[in-house]
């Protein structure tokens, strides 16, 4: 065994590690951009397309006969919540013209017009054993989308993407600690940062932190992203309040918030990559 | 009859061929497992790349397998790329050094080979990308997203060493002209 750590076999190894060193520094330095990682990302997307799609068309079908009581149940439960959607829809057509009459009149611009999105994303694979449910979709640094653009679904926010590569860009999302928003209420205005743990991110919720004891946010109330961080747009909706305690040291309030995206369901996104204020901080003002 | 009979170039060259498609189907396939599901997942590069390092019986072959599959796990689990190449490209050198040089070819000494450097895998992931950090506080991450992957690792092991068994008793190359070289070599001593 000796004669091998002489051998030229194992110098061959150690010029590999070394150059495997070299390549795992490089990726820590330039940490929004992995071309190893990419190359490898490149070749199994079509495949990892494949078999997600293969996936989710298993799951659907088996879903529907697993979930049949459950399904019947909410079912009943969707109608009448439908019924009483019906009468809300009456009140908010109402608003609804009266809105957009009020914009005409003042000349305000449509929702939003700063946006420019990417074309729709597909998740295309999820990270392996990962607490925070962090994916990678099918359009990178090609369809304009860079490091730090925010991901959105068509009812609320997502994530950031953490790094891009020519097709392909990893997305962590608001479950993870690594992506505190900037967030308030849009009823009252009152402010506080959205942030998570590991517990939560397993519930699929978080929680909205540094809320003034004084304030009277409700169970209910819808959080909107406040944009002062320059990394998320203002007035995105993250999601609903569930429940509000004091914090221990009774300085301020806690709220847990349900994200309006089923972060762990979605399979498809948009990524926001360019948006008035963008990576202009509150702070640097 | 036809098992005892000596390969061809040819069938030598055909089973290697097949045999290395194996390994990488198989490598492929666990990928696209691990990357498809939004549940715990087993770490398959683990147990396939020490059951190349047994079966190839070569430092230099275990240690490039050993770097392929951790950096698959790399870009599956999303971590630092190069964390897992560079611990299993020294661990599949040195499994195949033991399995050559000190230990018995068999299941259990591979079981207890892979359930060894799966948990010490799976500490070293806790330690550098969870515990350094303090972003576990309550062991959530540590039970569900670590002992969970490596307690899967180490029951889909010996599915592996069976596979593995399978692909080297169909698509291996048999070494009948070295024993007979070798029982020359004894009637001439």
């Amino acid at each position: 065994m000796r004669d091998f750590f002489f051998s030229k076999k194992f110098k061959i190894i150690l010029c590999v590690l070394a150059f495997l060193v070299g390549i795992t520094l490089y990726t820590v330095k330039e940490s929004s951009s992995d071309p190893a990682n990419s190359v490898i990302s490149k070749i199994f997307a079509p495949f990892q397309k494949l078999s997600t799609s293969i996936k989710n068309g298993v799951e659907n079908s088996l879903s529907v006969i697993t979930n049949s009581k459950q399904n019947y149940d909410e079912n009943i439960e969707l109608r009448k919540k439908l019924d009483e959607l019906y009468v809300q829809i009456i009140d908010y057509q109402k608003l609804k013209n009266e809105n957009d009459q009020l914009r005409r009149v003042i000349g305000l611009k449509e929702d939003f017009p700063d946006f420019a999105f990417s074309p729709p994303c597909q998740i295309i694979s999820k990270t392996a054993n990962d607490p925070f449910g962090s994916f990678v979709i099918d359009k990178g640094t090609a369809d304009g989308i860079s490091v730090y653009d925010p991901v959105i679904t068509d009812t609320g926010l997502v994530g950031i993407v953490t790094k891009a590569s020519t097709t392909y860009s990893r997305v962590t999302t608001i479950l993870s600690p690594e992506v505190p928003v900037g967030a308030y209420c849009i009823r009252n205005n009152t402010t506080g940062i959205v942030e998570c743990d590991a517990e939560l991110a397993a519930e699929g919720i978080c929680r909205m932190k540094y809320i003034e004891k004084d304030s009277d946010l409700e169970a209910g109330d819808i959080i909107v992203t406040s944009g002062n961080s320059g990394l998320f747009p203002k007035d995105r909706i993250i999601g609903t309040v569930e429940e509000i305690y004091i914090e221990e040291s009774g300085l301020s309030k806690t709220a847990i918030i349900k994200p309006i995206a089923d972060i762990k369901e979605i399979q498809s996104v948009f990524v926001i990559t360019s948006f008035n204020g963008q990576g202009e901080s509150y702070e640097e003002e | 009859m036809k098992k005892n009979r000596p390969q061809t170039l040819k069938e030598k060259r055909r089973n290697l061929i097949i045999k290395w498609l194996l390994y990488l189907l198989v490598m492929a396939a666990s990928f696209l497992f691990m990357t498809v599901f939004d549940i715990a997942v087993p770490l398959f590069h683990i147990p396939i790349a020490i059951c190349i390092a047994i079966y190839e019986k070569n430092e230099l072959t275990a240690a490039f397998m050993g770097l392929l599959c951790g950096l698959l796990t790399d870009v599956a689990c999303g971590k630092l790329f190069g964390f897992n190449g560079f611990m299993l490209t020294v661990v599949c050198m040195f499994v195949s050094l033991l399995f050559l040089y000190v230990l018995r070819h068999n299941t259990v000494n591979y079981f207890i080979v892979n359930a060894a450097t799966t948990v010490v895998f799976g500490l070293l992931d806790y330690l550098f990308f969870y515990a350094m950090w303090g972003s576990d506080i309550n062991g959530r991450i540590f039970v569900f997203n670590i002992l969970i992957p490596m307690l899967l690792t180490i029951v889909v092991s010996p599915l592996m060493w069976l596979l593995f068994k399978a692909i080297h008793h169909y698509f291996g190359i048999r070494k009948e002209h070295f024993m007979a070289e070798q029982s020359e070599d004894i009637v001439r001593e």
